[in-house]
């Protein structure tokens, strides 16, 4: 048994020890909290291109890790503002860098989808629960029907 | 009445399914460039050959050129290598290189040992220029127009049918002066 997992463990503890090896980052400095925040902040909002779900914050491609110099130029080096980086990155990567995209007839559809479905599901929910709940009294005429459809029965129960 | 009513999960069905269907056939890691239409970023990049001055796409005023955006660790540019070849020397097409995140040895060797597809390389170890243009899959290949409008783009290696198909037929416009 140990025989099998000696080797497994040795790997995994070398898998372990080698993350820190292969994510290192440049340590950026910052001259106030405000500056750190915009910078963090962009990072979250701005997608990389090569893994298409992940936030330049969090890939490790080599793309993202340049385009994070490039962020950090902008908004510390350069003294831009949140918007001006914005404008930078989609001149160059389009509007699907940004996560949230902005609102235009060609994403109209994207913003508001979601909430048209919602509210077109629930009128059907409506008309669906009303039809269930139909609790108009019964005519003289269906009374009898239903009395002789019961009656006609000889293994139904009595009523 | 009830019939209709049975079908309407059917044809639900059918709707996102065809949606589906037409997504499949997209390549989500092809994304639209914003700098269709648009002049190519301006540059001033040393050659790839050591000290031999620099390059940049005003020396191509006039011209309908290609710009390829390669490296030497880049496994598709491997692939283009020899469509770019043929487009060079057979169809006359400039080529413009552009050696991204690269070697200076390594993509001198490269170039030596596999043919030189190009009429001028420029070199940016650091991808500043890459990220003018807007590159996030090496290769690239841009078209770009007498006036120095991106006139196309492919992300990726360019594969023999789509230089036949629409590379080559957009060059041969753009150098009889249509625009579209």
């Amino acid at each position: 048994m140990t025989g099998v997992l000696r080797p497994i463990l040795a790997f995994a503890f070398a898998l372990c020890a080698a993350g820190p090896l292969i994510a290192s980052e440049t340590i950026r400095e910052f001259d106030n909290a405000a500056e750190e925040n915009r910078y963090r902040d962009l990072l979250e909002e701005i997608r990389c291109l090569v893994c298409q779900n992940e936030s330049l914050a969090s890939s490790g491609a080599e793309l993202a890790q340049d385009l994070r110099s490039e962020v950090y130029r902008l908004v510390v080096v350069e003294d831009r503002s949140r918007e001006e980086a914005i404008e930078f990155l989609t001149a160059r990567y389009g509007d699907f860098v940004l996560y949230r995209p902005p609102m235009q007839p060609s994403t109209w559809l994207l913003w508001f989808g979601p909430a048209i479905l919602l509210v077109l599901a629930g009128g059907i929910a409506v008309m669906i629960v009303r039809q269930r709940t139909d609790s108009r009294p019964l005519t003289a005429e269906e009374h009898e029907r239903a009395r002789r459809l019961l009656s006609s029965d000889d293994d139904g129960p009595e009523t | 009445m009830l019939r209709a009513r049975y079908l309407i999960p059917l044809v639900l069905f059918l709707v996102i399914a065809a949606f589906l269907a037409v997504g499949l056939t997209k390549d989500p890691s092809r994304v639209p460039s914003p700098l269709i239409g648009k002049p190519v970023p301006d540059f001033d990049l040393p050659r790839l050959e050591a000290d031999a001055g620099r390059i940049g796409p005003a020396e191509l005023q006039g011209e309908v050129w290609l710009l390829n955006i390669w490296a030497t660790w880049c496994a598709g540019c491997r692939e283009e290598h020899h469509v770019l070849m043929e487009a060079a020397s057979r169809d006359g097409v400039r080529i413009l290189g552009l050696d991204y995140k690269d070697e200076r040895g390594a993509a001198l060797r490269w170039l030596e040992q596999r043919g030189d597809p190009y009429f001028a390389s420029a070199f940016d170890p650091e991808g500043r220029v890459g990220i003018d243009l807007g590159v996030y899959g090496v290769p690239e290949t841009y078209v770009i127009d007498a006036e120095g409008i991106i006139r196309h783009k492919t992300i990726g290696p360019v594969s023999m049918e789509k230089l036949k198909r629409e590379i080559l037929p957009l060059v041969r416009r753009l150098q009889r002066g249509e625009t579209s």
